[in-house]
């Protein structure tokens, strides 16, 4: 007897920067403004940026 | 843009849960991260990094976590490596440098990021396995 079950694996990621000594978070926001990377959450309580939010296809 | 879980990361999967020792893929559990600036897709029958060009690979800040059936792991690239445009994140069963060229120890990973990373910040990385039946 052969039973099919299903089973998925979903790959989801998330991307958080935070800025290193020489820089505040505001100025963080700007550089990745100039970087071209996206600004999706800024979390200023944990003084970080979501720049990236992945989920597969 | 791909994420998948290749056939050998499969195989570690299922080997790990019902205790298969020996022979390969090697069963060592998932320890390893690399982030790259390769642009070939991952496909299923992947075992090693392609073409990764730029890589930085590195250990997670602490052991994966479980909750309900995801799985999560984190990893945090300093503000002095992996500088470069970070296009693929890629989960790997063996130790940092064992993550491309003839090491075998590929289990996952996504591609067709593009992601610049500078010196003045640092990147914190979760990548989160979750397995449903429905």
């Amino acid at each position: 007897m052969k039973q099919r079950v299903p089973l998925h694996v979903e790959i989801k990621a998330q991307v958080w920067a935070s800025p290193g000594p020489e820089m505040s978070l505001t100025e963080l926001v700007e550089k990745m403004h100039a970087l071209g990377n996206p600004v999706l959450k800024i979390d200023e309580e944990h003084n970080r940026i979501l720049v990236a939010y992945l989920e597969g296809e | 843009m791909a994420s998948i879980v290749v056939n050998r990361g499969l195989q570690v999967i299922g080997k790990r849960a019902s205790n298969v020792t020996g022979g390969t893929p090697t069963t060592g559990p998932i320890q390893t991260m690399a982030v790259d600036d390769g642009s070939t897709a991952f496909a299923a029958g992947q075992t090693t990094l392609l073409s990764p060009g730029n890589l930085f690979d590195l250990s997670f800040d602490a052991t994966p976590t479980r909750s309900s059936q995801t799985i999560s792991h984190v990893a945090t690239v300093p503000t002095g490596s992996g500088n470069f445009t970070i296009r693929r994140i890629s989960l790997h069963n063996g130790t940092t440098s064992s993550v491309t060229g003839g090491s075998s120890f590929l289990v996952a990973g996504i591609d067709g990021q593009s992601l610049t990373k500078t010196s003045d910040f640092s990147m914190t990385i979760t990548v989160s396995l979750t397995y449903t039946s429905s």
